[in-house]
């Protein structure tokens, strides 16, 4: 496996952390907990949004695996 | 009038009568009543009794003693909750009957039980060394309230300092192949995601002898047809481990990369994962 499908993985392995969290937070009884799910989100976007850049610059510096 | 046809009227008449009251008299269990309780009541099935096979031979009396009876009752079920005096006149108050471990034979004796009788009611609460108890109390019904010694008490998330999850009840959802729609709605979702839920599981509705809904909104089946094996509801142990992997994948390429920038900003990644499955698990672990 190349880095380049590696770092992807892991981007598609955050998105679907983010989304099953996503959905906890909307069932979740607690007002504290709903936040502090918020916040988890909020941070693990963040992280997906730097991924992104990274996953971007990979790109251009080896056009042969590009495709994403 | 004929004699049966009399008897016949009073009995259907005092056979309603106390089918209204009944219910006004309260819903506490027989075990728990006092012997003022009890005593009252069975005054009132006397009189009634009485009443009805003539033993009492004016009727307009017997109902006025019934009647004033019932209000004497009344007046001082109405006293009891204004008042604690009364209160405890009438109901008694708790006594003490171990003390810091050591039994109060003084009290004991007031209450009027022996020490055999002591030892199998704390037998009965499963406790059977006097030495683990640190206080006891005969409540005013007869019944023994205990409160063992901090370290005979049961083991709680809050000794271990451990942080949990609130929960909410689960909510029963479907019923004997019904969607109970009540309950869904105070859950907040509809039937289209229940019957999304059921299809993921793969049984039919019709199938499903009983589904619940926990506070994260994860959906518990019991099938009619307890031969089909159902998948058991993963996606919490699942999520913490995708966290873990995308925290170990994060130092790898921290390690792998040649990029500086890029190696510090992975890092900081892998710290900032690793925070959230911290905050995250006490929520996914209970």
């Amino acid at each position: 496996m190349t880095v380049a499908t590696q770092v992807k993985q892991t981007y598609g392995n955050l998105k679907g952390a983010l989304a099953t969290i996503q959905t906890y937070q909307l069932h979740h009884p607690n007002p504290e907990t709903k936040r502090l799910m918020e916040e988890c989100n909020t941070d693990l976007q963040a992280i997906i949004d730097a991924l992104s850049i990274r996953i971007k610059e990979i790109e251009q510096e080896e056009q042969q695996f590009k495709g994403f | 009038m004929e004699e049966w046809i009399q008897v016949i009227l009073k009995v259907v008449g005092l056979f309603i009568f106390l089918a209204i009251i009944l219910p006004i008299i309260g819903r506490k269990p027989i075990s728990a009543m006092t012997s003022f309780d009890f005593i009252s009541g069975f005054v009132i099935a006397v009189l009634i009794a009485l009443i009805i096979t003539n033993v009492v031979e004016n009727v307009i009396l017997g109902i006025v003693a019934l009647g004033f009876w019932l209000l004497a009752i009344g007046i001082v079920r109405y006293l009891i909750q204004k008042s604690k005096w009364v209160h405890d006149h009438f109901y008694g108050t708790e006594i003490v009957i171990i003390k810091e471990g050591k039994v109060l034979e003084e009290n004991l004796h007031s209450t009027g039980i022996t020490g055999e009788e002591l030892l199998s009611q704390l037998r009965r609460k499963s406790i059977f060394q006097l030495a683990d108890v640190e206080f006891a109390v005969m409540e005013a019904n007869g019944d023994i309230s205990i409160l063992p010694k901090r370290e005979m008490q049961p083991l709680t998330p809050k000794d271990m300092r451990m942080q949990v999850s609130t929960i909410r009840e689960p909510q029963t959802v479907v019923l004997d192949g019904n969607i109970l729609d009540e309950p869904l709605n105070t859950i907040g979702v509809n039937r289209s995601w229940l019957k999304a839920e059921i299809d993921k599981a793969g049984v039919t509705l019709d199938n499903i002898f009983i589904a619940q809904v926990d506070s994260m909104g994860e959906l518990y089946i019991d099938l009619f047809n307890d031969s089909i094996q159902l998948p058991v509801p993963t996606t919490k142990e699942l999520l913490m481990a995708t966290l873990n992997k995308i925290e170990a994948d994060f130092i790898t390429f921290s390690l792998q990369t040649q990029n500086k920038r890029w190696k510090k900003e992975y890092n900081q990644m892998a710290l900032k994962i690793k925070e959230i499955t911290d905050k995250l698990e006490p929520h996914l672990k209970t």
